[in-house]
């Protein structure tokens, strides 16, 4: 692959000094090797792209049009009604569900913009003797596996009295030390010129920060929102699971997020049937993809846990596949 | 919440800092405040929600722990023997290092072509850009379901069935046979699609951050190819983005979970340790083993990026 490439500035360098090269076709910047280049950026792209096809033509789809035996690129009708019928289904709220993964999703994400990009600064910026112990002390958190900690922060949620609440899933995961570390490197590489200037003009390190190095900052700001929101998509579940995790007696959770709608059974729906049991029905049984097997046997293949707890950050098609599906959920 | 505060104690010095007539520091003043302005709301909540739950967790790695989080019944060392004997802890981090071993090369690979392939193109740069970063958006179980119901069900109808029938190759039951292995091309597949694009901005942004200059002068010292000057420009000057990916590479495939544990369950052929830990403690209740293997699992992370840091450096203040 790496034959084909040429960093883009050495084209540059050959067009804006063409006569005196020795060497009138650089490799990389003749025209086959463009159109190799475009050629195999296109089939990366179509394959990028599969999955996420595949998610809107088995969301239109029956059950009989995704077990059908040719491959059909669409199935011969389009059935819309799969989504309407999904957010008319009164065993699981999805209208409720997206808009709590929305409120969750936008609270933790600025949260941690501001908590973590503050952190960052002053790692990066404050000449504090115990910068760097505190430095690493984060770091160390990074390689914490979420499995050491998953239990312990339930009991301190629920000490807190926040279990079953926005609260409990938003504010532990508020503080990143992933965050916090993507913060420090970037401010280490902020330019230093446009802080002296900002002390100059006599503003401290608070007003530098605010004033300067945030409005400056905006894509880099941007960027970790973006991917903040993201990763976030995987941890209120984690938290809300966590909220089931020892409530044993089954109490009615005040919090429902799109990928918790597992526990409901979504059968009713067609098209997201097949899909829905298969889910459930273990990969040693591709036999219940054909579509034939009652609707309750999705559960059967995870192993649950025998007990009321949910089992931990499993999430089925139902929630998963139409809210990504549906709503386009980041 | 308290997470208000310090935004609206920001206010307050820009506006006050109007007259500045001796005030140079805005509102705060000396290091030792500032820094702990800035850091100190971060560093409460790590310590609540991050540091005390770690600690927990190691008290209580060494108590019984059958069926309750209270540490009691201490046992020593006990759960941490039982791990190490050969057995299933043991495989799982076998597991591991032959997911490791296929993804972070992989990943690494397919992230920096795709960022070269990039960079050297002008029209509909953006458009592909976006497109490969679109999968880091979506969910490890969304993408998962994809996979096993879709692609790689194994049956007729499913998508990599139904290309490989094309070219005359029979059925391959891709997630439910161990012989051989092909439950690896799923996962391994799965989590290239969703993480390649992710890695490849990050080395976009370290390939943007390369002077021309440096190719020019390759240009005039003689590089004979796009060879030479990937080997001898590109490559040395992207040391620290390929630090970072291959460290944050690594640690996620430590962490592997969500795609094996959607994709092949409590299998006992490929369970990475998280997922045999997640069975250990949730599903047995026995929270004694499994808080001590995360503890190992902690542990061994620990070593490989300390030593990477060591190696490499972690990029300290210029």
């Amino acid at each position: 692959m790496a034959t084909t490439t040429l960093p883009a500035s050495s084209s540059t360098v050959a067009e804006s000094e063409p006569p005196a090269r020795r060497r009138p076709a650089r490799p990389g910047s003749s025209v086959p090797a463009q159109v190799a280049r475009y050629l195999a950026l296109v089939v990366a792209a179509v394959l990028f792209l599969l999955p996420f096809y595949l998610i809107v033509r088995n969301a239109l789809s029956l059950d009989t049009d995704i077990t059908a035996p040719g491959w059909t690129l669409f199935p011969p009708t389009l059935h819309w009604e799969n989504i309407s019928e999904l957010f008319s289904d009164t065993s699981v709220n999805i209208g409720q569900s997206l808009v709590n993964s929305a409120v969750i999703a936008v609270v933790q994400t600025a949260g941690q913009l501001l908590l973590c990009s503050m952190a960052g600064y002053g790692l990066a910026r404050i000449p504090y003797r115990w910068a760097t112990p505190i430095f690493y002390a984060i770091l160390v958190t990074l390689m914490i596996p979420p499995a050491v900690t998953f239990i312990p922060s339930f009991i301190i949620v629920s000490q807190l009295r926040w279990v079953d609440t926005l609260q409990g899933i938003i504010v532990p995961v508020l503080f990143s030390g992933f965050t916090t570390f993507l913060f420090r490197q970037y401010f280490l590489n902020f330019p230093r010129s446009l802080e002296e200037a900002a002390r100059v003009d006599g503003l401290g390190y608070v007003g530098a920060f605010w004033r300067v190095v945030v409005p400056n900052s905006g894509a880099f700001f941007a960027a970790i929102a973006v991917i903040t929101f993201r990763q976030l998509e995987r941890v209120p579940v984690a938290a809300g699971d966590r909220a089931g995790l020892l409530d044993v007696d089954g109490a009615g959770r005040a919090v429902d997020l799109p990928d918790r709608a597992d526990h409901q059974p979504a059968r009713a729906v067609p098209g997201r049937g097949g899909l829905d049991r298969a889910a459930g029905a273990g990969l040693r049984r591709p036999a219940a993809l054909s579509g034939a097997g009652g609707g309750r046997d999705r559960h059967q293949g995870v192993s649950r846990p025998a007990s009321s707890r949910e089992p931990v950050r499993w999430r089925s098609g139902a929630g998963g596949l139409s809210g990504c599906a549906a709503t386009g959920r980041r | 919440m308290s997470v208000g505060i310090p935004a609206a104690r920001v206010a307050a010095p820009a506006a006050s800092s109007r007259p500045r007539p001796v005030r140079r520091r805005g509102g705060v003043k000396g290091v030792a405040p500032a820094f702990w302005l800035f850091v100190g709301p971060f560093l409460v909540g790590l310590v609540v929600f991050v540091y005390v739950p770690i600690v927990w967790s190691v008290v209580l790695s060494f108590s019984r722990g059958q069926n309750t989080v209270t540490p009691g019944d201490w046992v020593g060392l006990q759960n941490y023997l039982d791990l190490l004997r050969p057995g299933p802890f043991l495989s799982s981090l076998l597991t591991f290092t032959v997911f490791a071993a296929f993804i972070v090369p992989l990943t690494f690979a397919l992230s920096l072509g795709l960022a070269l392939l990039l960079n050297t193109v002008t029209v509909a740069k953006t458009f592909f850009r976006s497109v490969f970063f679109l999968p880091t958006a979506c969910s490890y179980v969304v993408a998962s379901l994809v996979w096993k119901l879709s692609i790689f069900n194994g049956v007729r109808f499913g998508l990599a069935n139904t290309v490989l029938s094309w070219f005359g190759v029979g059925n391959v039951a891709w997630l439910a046979t161990t012989d051989p292995p092909w439950y690896w091309v799923v996962i391994v597949s799965a989590r290239l699609w969703l993480q390649v694009g992710f890695y490849m901005i990050l080395f976009l942004a370290g390939l943007q951050r390369i002077s021309p200059e440096l190719y020019e002068a390759a240009a005039v010292d003689g590089a004979r190819n796009s060879w030479q000057t990937f080997r001898y420009i590109t490559l040395p000057q992207l040391r620290a983005t390929s630090v970072a990916v291959l460290l944050l590479l690594l640690i996620n495939a430590y962490q592997a979970f969500d795609e094996f544990f959607n994709l092949l369950g409590n299998s006992s052929f490929a369970r990475p340790p998280l997922v045999y830990l997640y069975y250990t403690a949730q599903g047995n209740q026995d929270f004694g083993h499994g808080t001590a293997g995360a503890v190992i699992l902690a542990l061994l992370i620990m070593v490989v990026t300390l030593a990477q840091g060591k190696i490499f450096g972690f990029g300290k203040a210029d």
